[in-house]
């Protein structure tokens, strides 16, 4: 039997998007998969039920309008108190910080184990290196965005429940909060890209990120403190434009170009990893 | 008779150690070809760089007169690659069908092909199984089900009857039998008996170096030698063959297997007098076979 015909670049293009697709049944119909949702959902269920839920009470509080240490930086969170719902302002504070972690953890394993396994042996007798790598990469980012999009929703509707008149609007600070938290995840995933396609194995790749991340941020910023423009190192690692997003919540220089760029340099070099790697 | 497979001056390194030496080999289409040689030797380094799974250090390789992983192949080169296996978190029918509509088919187009690739190897029963449930043979057979997705015009085998019950091997060489006329086949086994069935030329890699036969010349070119193998017995077998009328010479491999030379031009029925001296004699034959058997030609 013969295939329906394609184009090449219809055939590119349906490759990326199969394997995309398959990347949501990974999570949603695997054993695997439930774990990481079940685990996410508790995480959020706590966030939601306690912080978000008492959040009037929160931004309410005299002093917190003043400057909040978060991670040792002076943050000033000060905009969050204009916003239509403060449970989506308490949910952005806690997105941002916890969302790349959670990228990190549910997209540790896009090529590594069927390397392992021997999968992408089958695989690649029908799509080619980038194909895989690209598809893989925004299935997981499709993954991440729903994730988002359902915390996100389900602040918004708590606020909406307490006050329904202010939801039009909230709307674009919905659509800020959610590109801001999109735009700081890329990075992340495309991290886990290169680490995958560089040491095939996802529970390395978590380590990687998690511990040695923050040791090579250590070391460049004592480094830097010596040599000041070793400071500009700081731009390679994820997450390095955090406190600037999350004080503005704003399409501005930072919070675009930066993720934008790291996530292209990764994907670069995950991509000269893999298409010169043995499999 | 077109080109299937051009490789020129393959070399491959891992580290300081060199896998491949200079292979150089042209394969035509419609062929069956053994792939053999002692355990690493190269054979899944070779099988490796035409699947485009390893890059090879130096040299050219090309197929269908594109390099492997070219997008130009797929749907025309099918593989069963060695270790490799299915996702076990899947049904089998998850994963088949997602390479595929890789190939191009339709999610209707990709069932059926599915079911049909699955008849082909008699396993259509596990579609809904995830890998984990099956048996050994029974994941093997499912692999080698995928290498047939879109009847693909090169199908590489590594070690396809490897781990296989005699049973299912034998419907795998079955299976290929009956494809052999439609698809060419790489196929990388130890066993001898069976690729001498299946076969029509051999590359024989030993220490990454490569030699190529014509399995069918080989024996015109041996005519003068039958391959013999004896039932067990007492008699004095080498003496008794040796006085059958017509008889050059006899090599013994083994108490029981003998080449026996003859002079095919004075005695042109020179295989039935073997039989009616064999019968003369009291020896009880199991094997005869035309010219050296594989393992005799390739490692005599």
């Amino acid at each position: 039997m013969q295939p329906t015909t394609t184009l090449p670049q219809q055939g590119a293009m349906r490759s990326v998007w199969l394997i995309s697709q398959f990347e949501l049944t990974r999570l949603f119909l695997t054993k695997r998969g439930a774990v990481l949702l079940a685990a996410f959902a508790i995480v959020w269920f706590l966030i939601l039920k306690y912080p978000v839920s008492y959040s009037v009470g929160i931004l309410g509080n005299e002093s917190f309008g003043d400057n909040i240490t978060v991670f040792s930086s002076q943050l000033n969170l000060d905009y969050l108190l204009q916003w239509a719902y403060s449970e989506v302002a308490v949910y952005w504070l806690f997105a941002i910080f916890i969302f790349p972690f959670i990228a990190v953890l549910m997209t540790s394993d896009q090529t590594a184990s069927d390397a392992t396994r021997g999968t992408i042996r089958f695989l690649l007798l029908r799509t080619s290196r980038n194909q895989l790598l690209f598809g893989r990469f925004i299935g997981q980012l499709i993954i991440i965005s729903i994730l988002i999009a359902l915390t996100m929703f389900a602040a918004f509707a708590m606020g909406v429940w307490r006050e329904p008149g202010s939801a039009l609007t909230a709307i674009p600070q919905l659509l800020l909060v959610a590109s801001n938290l999109v735009l700081v995840c890329l990075p992340f995933i495309a991290l886990m890209a290169l680490f995958n396609s560089w040491i095939q194995s996802s529970k390395l790749s978590v380590v990687f990120t998690i511990i040695l991340l923050p040791i090579v941020t250590g070391i460049i910023s004592w480094l830097s403190g010596h040599i000041s423009v070793l400071e500009h190192l700081l731009m390679a690692i994820p997450g390095v434009q955090l406190t600037d997003t999350v004080q503005m919540a704003s399409f501005h220089y930072s919070s675009i170009t930066i993720p934008l760029v790291q996530t292209a340099a990764y994907l670069g070099l995950a991509q000269f990893v893999l298409t010169r790697k043995a499999l | 008779m077109s080109t299937l497979i051009s490789c020129q001056n393959v070399n491959k390194f891992f580290g300081s150690k060199q896998a491949l030496k200079d292979v150089s080999f042209e394969l035509n289409v419609g062929e069956t070809t053994a792939l053999v040689g002692p355990n690493g030797a190269g054979k899944t380094t070779l099988f490796s760089i035409l699947c485009n799974y390893h890059l090879p250090s130096s040299g050219d390789v090309s197929i269908f007169g594109k390099k492997p992983g070219s997008t130009a192949l797929v749907g025309r080169v099918g593989a069963l690659p060695q270790d490799a296996q299915l996702d076990p978190r899947f049904a089998i029918k998850h994963q088949l069908e997602l390479y595929a509509k890789l190939q191009g088919f339709s999610k209707k187009e990709a069932q059926s092909e599915c079911l049909r690739v699955l008849e082909r190897v008699e396993l259509s029963h596990v579609l809904n199984e995830r890998p984990a449930a099956l048996s050994h043979g029974m994941r093997k057979r499912v692999t080698i089900a995928q290498a047939l997705i879109g009847s693909p015009e090169l199908v590489m085998l590594d070690e396809p009857t490897a781990g296989l019950d005699p049973a299912n091997a034998r419907n795998i060489r079955q299976l290929v039998m009956d494809l052999s006329g439609d698809a060419s086949f790489i196929i990388s086994s130890h066993n001898l008996d069976e690729l001498e069935r299946l076969c029509s030329t051999v590359l024989l890699l030993e220490q990454g170096n490569l030699s190529q036969q014509e399995i069918g010349q080989q024996a015109a070119n041996n005519q003068q030698s039958i391959t013999l193998l004896l039932e067990p017995t007492e008699l004095a077998a080498t003496e008794l063959l040796t006085s059958i009328q017509g008889v050059k010479g006899i090599e013994m491999v083994n108490k029981q297997e003998f080449i026996v030379k003859y002079d095919a031009f004075n005695s042109p029925t020179f295989d039935i007098e073997l039989i009616q001296g064999l019968q003369q004699h009291g020896l009880q034959y199991r094997q005869l076979t035309k010219g050296l058997s594989l393992e005799q030609q390739l490692f005599a």
